[in-house]
């Protein structure tokens, strides 16, 4: 892409961010899996934002699902600690 | 419709719960909970697919004051209008503390808890 060939001297580099799910052919995030899930939300519990994540807007809608189906069975929290 | 009933019937689709039992009962009261939601499910017309006793585990939060539970995950069918009353029974139950209810994805049929 063509950012990634700009010039961007002292700003620190720029890592090229790929959603991992699709890196991984992942067709199905599964809500009843928090560790897969936990590396997306913060230490308090929030999702991370796609910029972040570098997930694309597919698997990044999905994941938001499954973490939130994930909270309401209790086996993700809400909030840093319930 | 004078068909209806047979409509009803081939309409059952499938559906994924999980549940969790409050830790504060013998093994067998807790049996009896999983058996009773199996018995309501079957009482509207629905199928069991498959019943899985995950065992106790921690809750990432309190529920009802409490920090585990025994989990359960469901597979089943039934006509979508009667998933809301599953649902209700599960909520009214008070052995059972938590539980969510969603389509079954064919791709979630191998995953387990
Ligand atoms: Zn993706």
């Amino acid at each position: 892409m063509a950012y990634n060939q700009m010039d961007n001297a002292g700003s620190p580099p720029r890592r090229r961010k790929t959603c991992n799910f699709c890196a991984d052919k992942v067709d199905f995030i599964d809500y009843k899996d928090p560790n897969r899930l936990k590396k997306y939300v913060t230490e308090r519990g929030k999702i991370l934002p796609r910029r972040i994540s570098g997930n694309c807007a597919g698997h990044q809608r999905a994941l938001t699902v499954a973490i939130k189906r994930s909270r309401e069975i209790a086996l993700m929290p809400f909030t840093a600690d319930g | 419709m004078t068909t209806g009933d047979i409509i009803l019937t081939n309409k059952n689709i499938k559906y994924e719960s999980v549940f969790i039992i409050r830790p504060n009962i013998d093994d067998e009261a807790a049996d009896r909970a999983v058996a009773s939601v199996e018995e309501y499910i079957k009482g509207l017309g629905g199928n069991i697919i498959a019943t899985e006793k995950k065992g106790r585990r921690r809750l990432a939060y309190e529920v009802k004051k409490m920090r585990d539970g025994f989990f359960v995950l469901m597979r089943f069918s039934i006509a979508p209008e009667s998933v809301s009353a599953v649902k209700k029974m599960m909520t009214l139950s008070e052995d059972i503390i938590r539980s969510i209810i969603v389509v079954l994805d064919e791709a979630a049929v191998g995953t387990t808890l």
